[in-house]
């Protein structure tokens, strides 16, 4: 019997001791054992059983005895050159197995729930320590102190291993650990979570696997630092494992996942692999996957399906939402992930590398985002329950509305939810509890509204499309600045009927006022003092507290002077605002132009700069709160007050919206930091 | 010590300078027993400082010292801001933090004395800004003029408001406060008579609280004659208040219930003890600071018939802890605590302020005061000079067991320890496993031990 040289020598070495995966026995496993080299002769020890087997056959048909010989030693002959072919056709293909690579998907059980891939690490590596914020936190005072701690110096000495170890400098020895990509899955069935990371070869593989695992191993006190498993070396990590076979490091918590993916890794080597009970069997991650799109850094994928199945989980996503925010903000999504199969996610991140080399690129999108979340599930409309048709609306869709934009703006959020509709329907959305409380409001709400029917008369005279501006105050010199100084903020609606409602609200704003100052009265607060103007076509009922003689020069004034509650009205647009200063921006505000049907159901952006304008206007205050709650001293709050204005100033804006199209449901959440100087 | 014994105390001598000698020297444990009475306790350093000099001058930087403008511009600005969000507890949780942080010792304890002497809840008043305003007059007169802090607080509108005395009409005197000012605040009962609490109501007529602000309607005043205390005239508010304060018994009142405070809760002192500091206060023309400089400084103070004669309140128990460490703490927790061990800042529980003493003691409080300990010990924001108690500790020079239990006994305590209770908490330091675990569990067992509760 011929005996060819083993294919490839990087197949890891398999030795006959068969020994158990940490923490199990009985293990049924079918592997070959041995070297590379016995690998392949047992291969081709088969091939000749059978080989022999058909000849055998042969022998057992009726053929003439003086033939018997002849056919003998033909069959021989053309067993040899079989074995020949065979064993040469193997050894390309056992050459080939390596180019035809398992997925990470192959390599999991269809059990996995959650499913994530980061497939060029090196990238993400680059996205954070290529980017100019790195450098920005490198040189801030914290940072610096860090460096000096014994955490630091404990974390370099642990780098310096690592660098020896696998001979180069940590980074590339991060994106040489990693080139190939990391991937994780939590296994349902099993509770476990596993952990594969590819490296660019078996050797870097190895490395990392004598240096590291063995060390990480050996550390465990009292218990055997390694087993085996059908000849692979597992290195036992409380009460999971990690293990290298050829260019792959398999980290898990739980056996039975560990054991999985040992198996199809050796099975794949042996070429008995089948990707059969495989999550890449999973047709909805199939379908998640054709979501993701090329240039994303990292994916996740959660089989809602499945998860589903389990009856906590079913119940909880079937759980009222039991108020009316949390109902506003996330109760078309509920309803959606009741009966949506699958939810992809993606990350996107900026290459600062490419933004580095084209700075013209730079200044050209200044709206480009850094860091882009989106998650993304299958929609259907039929899915939306009745009594959550405030939330995207029945057909067509509801969209936000474009919004005015005033400035010192911190904060927009613009929406389409039918308040009027879901308030009506709270019998159908909420508990008994839930429903009291409203009934509740509603009085208070209906006497607050001059005896009008709250949700009907008021909430219902508005359109669907709703916008809440949030922005940065200016005081004047002349009046008392408070202690705390609050943002104003301001609710932008859309009447239905403006000729009549206009009318309407102007009396209705001038009662609750009255009633304020009523109330106000009776605590010895401040009064308000009402006033109405006509700027351009907008019309503004304003109103301020009118200051007693010690608060109207002072800096430390309380905070009901952050407010002068105002509305305006323009057209069909309604301001509700905290501040005549906001009412009449955007009283006046132009109608914003734009393809309103392209708006996504809710958009939400912050923006870092006025934001950091806001905390550093509080800044004294924001100390105080510092020291009282950490006990520390105020050279101590002040610096970690003003590192977090400063962090903040590194950000331009956060973003979010919340896209329905008519077949998937679109979640966006960016991150765009300042350009650096 | 019974009744009996301090009758036998030579009350003279008992308030004559007290002169360390060989029996009873200035030392770590006499300064430690001054700073813990005169202030919350005192650091390994500043009891070092203090042997150095003698009590005499120790007593005098007490009593004399001077806030640094620098720091009471920050404490300025941080009651701001707490008054700034209209919560009280903020409030609470600053005070916490003046106590903890303040450079003269006694002017704060002092601060805590008045306020449990004119005990005034915003549980009742609830706005923050009256309350401040009443802690900084309080503060402001606390070694000064008594006649004038009583006058001051008179018109005190948080005081007026949880009295309920916001109105006085003279159809209608209000006596609340006459009475108050009388039994509670000035002589004491059995020193006046339900005729004078109604006579003095009628001085106090028109004296009102509009908008957070004292006003005096003359309209609501009875301006005709009153008998109060043996005087009689067409007296106004602040005349009843001069004629009260001036009562001879004020003084005696005054200094029985300072001498709880500073020298020993039970039994009350004898009239004859009492006598010769309450002389000092009328001759000094009811000045505080001279009476408490002669407490101080007098051998009844640094005698035995003193150490370790109080229970710890629970904030002299956790300030003090915590001063003697050099810790920093989130104060809004600390505050919370406090309450639910009966001591919440700004939150008397009657108008009659805390009783003391034993009352401090049950078997609910004791395990309160044990788990407050142990929570200051374990929150990761508890930090002392900066450091992690390990860290602390060692860097004190404290780093065996035995080392830690020698180092803290001093500062914390009041009494020696015996030799077995050091040796088993010294043990239970030394233990295996997680350091940082078997000292807090050390300084915890010790702050469990009966003697820690004494001051």
């Amino acid at each position: 019997m011929t005996r060819f040289p083993a294919p490839d020598t990087r197949i890891p070495a398999f030795r006959s001791n068969r020994q158990l995966f940490p923490g199990t026995s009985g293990f049924n496993h079918h592997g070959f054992t041995g070297t590379a080299a016995d690998r392949y002769n047992q291969i081709h020890a088969k091939v000749v059983i059978s080989l022999d087997i058909v000849e055998r056959r042969t022998s057992f048909a009726q053929v003439p005895a003086g033939s018997i010989h002849n056919l003998k030693q033909r069959a021989m002959n053309v067993s040899k050159v079989l074995t020949i072919v065979i064993t040469t056709l193997l050894t390309i293909c056992a050459g080939r197995s390596r180019a035809q690579e398992l997925s990470p998907s192959e390599l999991i059980p269809d059990s996995c729930v959650i499913y994530a891939e980061v497939p060029q690490p090196a990238r993400l590596i680059s996205a954070v320590f290529d980017h100019p914020l790195c450098e920005k936190i490198q040189s801030l005072d914290l940072w610096q102190n860090f460096t000096h701690s014994d955490a630091y110096r404990k974390f370099l000495t642990g780098r310096k291993y690592f660098e020896i170890q696998m001979g180069m400098d940590w980074r590339p020895a991060v994106e040489a650990l990693t080139r190939g990509g990391i991937f994780a899955a939590f296994d349902a069935k099993s509770q476990g979570v596993v952990v594969m990371v590819r490296a660019d070869s078996a050797e870097t593989a190895e490395k990392f696997k004598t240096g590291i695992l063995q060390l990480a191993a050996v550390g465990r006190q009292n218990d055997r630092a390694t087993d085996e498993y059908r000849g692979v070396t597992v290195y036992k990590l409380d009460k999971g494992g990690a293990a290298a076979v050829g260019d792959w490091l398999i980290l898990v918590n739980k056996v039975d996942p560990g054991r999985f993916v040992l198996d199809r890794l050796l099975d794949h080597q042996s070429g008995a692999a089948s990707s059969t009970g495989t999550l890449s069997q999973n047709i909805r991650l199939q379908e998640a996957r054709k979501q993701i799109t090329p240039d994303a850094a990292a994916m996740a994928f959660l089989d809602l399906e499945q998860l589903r199945s389990e009856e906590k989980i079913r119940r909880s996503l079937e759980t009222q939402t039991e108020n009316l925010l949390a109902e506003g903000l996330v109760g078309g999504i509920q309803s959606t992930l009741l009966n949506a199969p699958w939810v992809a996610a993606e990350l996107k991140i900026s290459d600062p590398k490419a933004a580095a080399r084209r700075p013209e690129l730079a200044a050209e999108d200044q709206s480009s985002p850094d860091v882009t979340l989106t998650l993304q599930t299958p929609f259907s409309v039929q899915w939306i329950p009745e009594e959550r048709h405030h939330y995207f609306g029945s057909e067509p869709e509801g969209h936000a509305p474009l919004l005015p934009a005033v400035p010192d703006q911190v904060l927009s959020l613009a929406t389409w939810r039918d308040v009027s509709e879901m308030w009506l329907r709270a019998g159908d959305l909420f508990d008994e509890n839930t429903n009291d409380q409203i009934a509740n409001a509603e009085g208070t709400l209906t006497t607050l509204f001059a005896g009008r029917d709250f949700p009907q008369e008021i909430l219902g005279s508005f359109q669907p499309q709703m916008g809440l501006i949030v922005a940065r105050q200016q005081f004047s010199e002349d009046q008392p600045i408070p202690a705390i100084r609050l943002p104003a903020f301001a609710l932008v609606l859309e009447m239905r009927e403006p000729g009549q409602m206009t009318r309407e609200l102007r009396r209705i704003f001038q009662s609750m006022i009255g009633f304020f100052n009523v109330v106000g009265a009776m605590e010895g607060r401040p009064q308000l003092e009402m006033n109405m103007r006509q700027l351009g076509n907008a019309e503004l009922v304003t109103s301020e507290y009118i200051p007693e003689d010690r608060d109207r020069n002072s800096r430390t004034a309380p905070l009901v002077f952050n407010f002068s509650p105002s509305v305006g009205f323009a057209g069909s647009r309604f301001v509700l605002a905290s501040t005549q200063q906001l009412a009449e921006q955007l009283a006046s505000a132009p109608v914003a132009t734009g393809d309103g049907s392209q708006q996504p159901n809710t958009a939400v952006r912050l923006t870092a700069s006025v934001l950091q304008q806001i905390l550093d206007d509080n800044r004294e205050q924001l100390i105080s709160q510092n020291m009282l709650k950490e006990g520390r001293s105020r050279e101590e709050a002040e610096t970690q007050i003003d590192l977090l204005l400063q962090i903040v100033g590194w950000f331009r804006s956060a973003d979010l919206t919340l896209v329905r199209k008519t077949n998937s449901l679109q979640l966006n959440i960016s991150l765009t930091a300042e350009q650096a100087p | 010590m019974t009744e009996q014994m301090i009758s036998e105390i030579d009350a003279a001598s008992a308030w004559e300078p007290w002169v360390p000698d060989e029996q009873s020297p200035w030392d770590t444990a006499a300064a430690a027993h001054l700073f813990r009475r005169a202030g919350f306790g005192a650091t390994a350093d500043e009891l070092q400082e203090a042997v150095r000099k003698s009590p005499a001058e120790v007593i005098e930087q007490l009593v004399s010292g001077v806030e640094d403008s620098t720091w009471q511009q920050q404490m300025n600005t941080l009651a701001d801001s707490a008054v700034a969000t209209g919560n009280v507890r903020q409030l609470s949780a600053w005070w916490a933090y003046r106590m903890l942080t303040t450079p003269v010792h006694l002017i704060e304890k002092m601060t805590l004395f008045w306020h449990g002497h004119f005990a005034t809840s915003a549980a009742k008043v609830q706005d923050a800004e009256l309350m401040l305003q009443q802690n900084q007059l309080l503060r402001t007169h606390a070694l000064g003029d008594f006649s004038a802090l009583v006058q001051e607080i008179s018109r005190d509108p948080a005081m007026l408001l949880y009295l309920d005395s916001a109105t006085n009409r003279k159809a209608h005197p209000n006596e609340n406060y006459a009475r108050e000012i009388m039994e509670l605040f000035c002589l004491g009962e059995g020193n006046y008579t339900e005729t004078d609490i109604r006579e003095l109501a009628r001085c106090f007529t028109g004296w009102e609280v509009r908008r957070e602000r004292f006003r005096f309607n003359a309209y609501q005043h009875d301006s005709g004659e009153k008998t109060i205390l043996g005087q009689t005239g067409r007296f106004s508010g602040e005349d009843g208040v001069r004629i009260v304060v001036a009562q001879p018994t004020a003084p005696e009142f005054l200094v029985s219930k300072l001498i709880r405070y500073f020298l020993f809760d039970e039994p009350a002192a004898s009239p004859q003890l009492i006598a010769p500091l309450a002389d000092l206060m009328r001759n000094s023309g009811m000045q505080i600071a001279p009476v408490i400089r002669r407490m101080l400084g007098s051998r009844l103070f640094f005698s035995p018939w003193s150490r370790a004669r109080k229970i710890r309140s629970p904030v002299e128990l956790s300030i003090g802890f915590l001063r003697t460490l050099q810790g920093s703490v989130n104060t809004f927790e600390l505050a919370d605590h406090l309450e639910a061990l009966g001591q919440g800042l700004l939150y008397p529980p009657s108008v009659k302020g805390w009783d003391g003493g034993r009352t401090w003691i049950n078997s609910s409080t004791l395990l309160g005061r044990s788990n407050l300990i142990r929570h200051l010990l374990e929150d990761d924001r508890t930090r002392f000079n900066r450091q992690p108690i390990e860290e602390y500790l060692s860097s004190s020079g404290a780093k065996t067991g035995e080392q830690i239990v020698n180092f803290l006994e001093p500062l914390l305590f009041a009494v020696s320890l015996s030799d077995p209770t050091k040796q088993r908490i010294a043990k239970l330091i030394n233990g295996g496993g997680n350091r940082r675990q078997n000292i807090i569990d050390g300084i915890h067992a010790l702050c469990t031990l009966p003697e820690f509760q004494l001051a």
